[in-house]
């Protein structure tokens, strides 16, 4: 049962980053976090399993509350990316199953911290996982959805590593992916508050990151329309 | 006595979380919240005063008042104080205090906590904290609120990588300290500890949200990062050679520490000449800060961690009154970019005195009680070899130079526009003006620190 519920994380991690509807994308997310409270569950403690899908579910409602705030304001079609050229599906598919073939590996051949074989390749997994889905995201829900797999990792390795008589730490382990999902969530309706989308585009074209190389700030300014050149053109003469 | 201390600042945290809730309370109540902020200071001092310190513990399930919190506390809680109080008369967002507060008190848990695992939580919960301060704030001076966004994004993706190295290292030092056959391990522990503790820290070159966070963040948030969260990020360092010695006493592990730290102090002060913004350069000189405590720490040796500690400590109370000082000059003539400001001293008297302080404090310069722990880390690098002489007189003479010139530009240099009267309260200047006059009497005074100091190095064997 342990054993199934490792190898059923990996589509359920797929899943995640690969759907381009965002209500799948947090049907999938909700299905890698019932999964692991299964594993916390067998591996560990029910009671750690019961946290697991309180802190779960809540970080997922934020997310889901985020999601159709965001999408009902922007009035964009109900995708988190856009269609990807066929070779892409391709490339990311290849990259999960060699991060799923990595972990294993992992699993077998460092079976660190005297863990069962399952629990650890389901952390190395969901954090590889994770990782991948920050690197190549593309707008902030995709960066929120890829901290949360990462986090959800960290905190099965903590928990089945960590003593029942640190529960403080523990207790704030396990409230971290909420908080991580509110300032996600907040990000992300601030800036579609403004009216321009949740793309990741859009910041580094725009914020002021090139004061980083001690210039002033740049922002490119549409250049004015043909009624506004010709009306120019006619003061002149 | 540990729970009586975090509980009297979570006391604090929830009173100004309430009134910052209700609209027009902070503005009404500003005295009596000024009362209950130094109620709670003198009652955490009186506290601490009274408390029996043990030695540094080794790591466990728990809370305890130890050597180190001794030293580090009331630093932390003056510099939180400090900021807290001045908030509370400036026209700026109404969560601010609060912020502050709420991070004060997640820091004293971490510094009073024996469990690595809750300090680490807490560290992660601190900067989360700061992180909302980014988010609820509107545009303020720096008018960009795209940068927000853009720099919270940054800052929480660094935030949740640097709580996974320092997990990943703690769980691998605990493994390693039951399979010492396995001789690769405490190398690597120590790189992962090391990109962790950076990105906690913002130590060079994991500096990146660094001087994002310092321009975009409200001023409370800026403070919070730069003091209380920084004091525990260096805490736990402290903690984890405390009880793994193995970390630093590997002489290659220590030398590539100690040129890495020095080489980021010289790099933050030269990039510093740079920036145009007085909010970044603030941002690399606190880099400066952190490579020079880095280094003593790096080093082994009682001079280095004397040096350390010392400014550590001072830090806690400078870093804080410099960000608000140039805050109070930015607000007063309205304009962030350093080269339209000017002349702020006639009008801000007090604020300049702070502010001078505050940088003779950071750069170590006599009065300030800093210059004892420079002179510290001074000796030790000449035992070190000339080099890193050369690079800590380097970063400090460069630091020295920007910092120069950016306090005769912001305050006597010649303003673009007509300067005005300060409209603000008088409260505030009178707070900076105390605290500045407190980090000169703690240079006058070297044993109210070097004391506490002494008997907590009394317990620490391996080093030199």
């Amino acid at each position: 049962m342990l054993t199934l519920a490792a190898i059923l994380l990996v589509p359920a991690a797929a899943f995640v980053g690969v759907f381009r509807q965002w209500r799948l994308c947090l049907y999938g997310l909700g299905l890698l976090l019932l999964l692991v409270a299964v594993i916390d569950g067998l591996a560990i403690s029910p009671l750690i399993a019961g946290c697991q899908i309180v802190g779960g579910a809540t970080a997922l409602a934020v997310m889901y509350l985020c999601g159709g705030q965001i999408f009902s304001e922007t009035q964009q079609p109900l995708v988190v990316h856009g269609r990807l050229p066929a070779w892409e599906y391709l490339f990311e598919t290849i990259v999960a199953a060699v991060g799923a073939v990595g972990a294993a590996l992992f699993s077998r051949a460092h079976p660190l911290f005297g863990l069962p074989g399952p629990v650890t390749f389901a952390w190395a997994w969901l954090g590889l996982a994770g990782l991948f889905m920050i690197v190549l995201a593309s707008n902030i829900l995709e960066v929120g959805l890829g901290l949360l797999v990462f986090v959800t990792g960290l905190n099965l390795l903590i928990v089945a590593t960590s003593l029942a008589a640190w529960w403080p730490a523990l207790l704030v382990v396990q409230v971290l992916p909420i908080a991580i999902a509110l300032l996600v969530s907040v990000a992300g309706m601030r800036l579609s508050h403004f009216g321009h989308g949740v793309g990741l585009d859009l910041l580094l074209d725009k914020a002021p990151f090139v004061m980083a190389r001690a210039k002033p700030v740049r922002i490119r300014v549409r250049r004015g329309s043909s009624s506004v050149e010709a009306l120019n053109r006619t003061a002149r003469i | 006595m540990p729970l009586g201390l975090i509980g009297l600042w979570l006391v604090l945290s929830l009173l100004l979380v309430v009134c910052s809730v209700v609209p027009g309370s902070l503005q009404r109540l500003r005295w009596v919240l000024l009362g209950a902020v130094i109620v709670v200071l003198a009652a955490s001092a009186a506290l601490v005063w009274m408390g029996h310190p043990e030695p540094l513990p080794r790591f466990r399930g728990g809370l305890a008042f130890d050597d180190l919190s001794h030293v580090l506390l009331p630093p932390l809680w003056i510099g939180a104080a400090t900021a807290i109080a001045s908030a509370l008369f400036l026209p700026s967002g109404r969560y601010e205090p609060a912020i502050g507060a709420l991070t004060t008190a997640a820091a004293t848990a971490g510094v009073l906590s024996a469990n690595a695992l809750l300090t680490i939580a807490l560290l992660q919960a601190g900067a989360l904290i700061v992180l909302a301060g980014l988010l609820v704030h509107d545009e303020g001076l720096s008018g960009h609120p795209l940068l927000n966004v853009a720099t919270s994004l940054k800052f929480l993706t660094l935030t949740v990588v640097s709580g996974a190295c320092l997990v990943m290292a703690l769980l691998l030092s605990t493994f390693y300290a039951v399979n010492q056959d396995r001789v690769e391990l405490p190398r690597i522990i120590a790189a992962v500890f090391v990109v962790g503790f950076g990105l906690a820290a913002g130590a060079v070159p994991f500096y990146f949200h660094v001087p994002d966070v310092f321009d975009a963040a409200p001023a409370l948030a800026t403070v919070s990062l730069a003091g209380p969260m920084q004091c525990l990020a260096f805490v736990y360092l402290i903690r984890t050679i405390g009880n793994g010695p193995w970390l630093v006493t590997d002489q290659h592990v220590s030398n590539v520490l100690v040129g890495g730290a020095l080489a980021g102090a010289v790099l933050a002060s030269v990039l510093a000449f740079g920036q145009r913004r007085l909010n970044r350069i603030l941002a690399f000189n606190a880099m400066r800060e952190v490579g020079w405590i880095a280094f003593g720490l790096a080093s082994a040796s009682r001079g280095g961690w004397t040096g350390a500690l010392v400014l550590l400590a001072i830090r806690c109370v400078s870093q804080p009154l410099l960000i608000l000082t140039a805050r109070a000059a930015q607000r007063q003539a309205g304009q962030t970019e350093l080269d339209k400001l000017g002349e702020l001293a006639k009008v801000l008297p007090l604020t300049t005195f702070a502010w001078l302080v505050a940088i003779f404090a950071s750069l170590g310069l006599p009065p300030a009680g800093s210059f004892w722990g420079l002179a510290a880390l001074l000796r030790v690098s000449l035992s070190t070899g000339g080099l890193a002489t050369a690079a800590l007189l380097g970063s400090g003479l460069f630091g020295l130079w920007r910092l120069g010139q950016t306090s005769y530009a912001v305050f006597w240099g010649r303003a673009r526009s007509f300067v005005t009267p300060s409209a603000d309260p008088w409260a505030p200047r009178w707070i900076f003006a105390t605290a500045g006059a407190g980090l000169i009497a703690a240079g006058l005074a070297p044993r109210l620190l070097q004391s506490p100091i002494d008997q907590l190095l009394a317990g620490l064997p391996f080093l030199r």
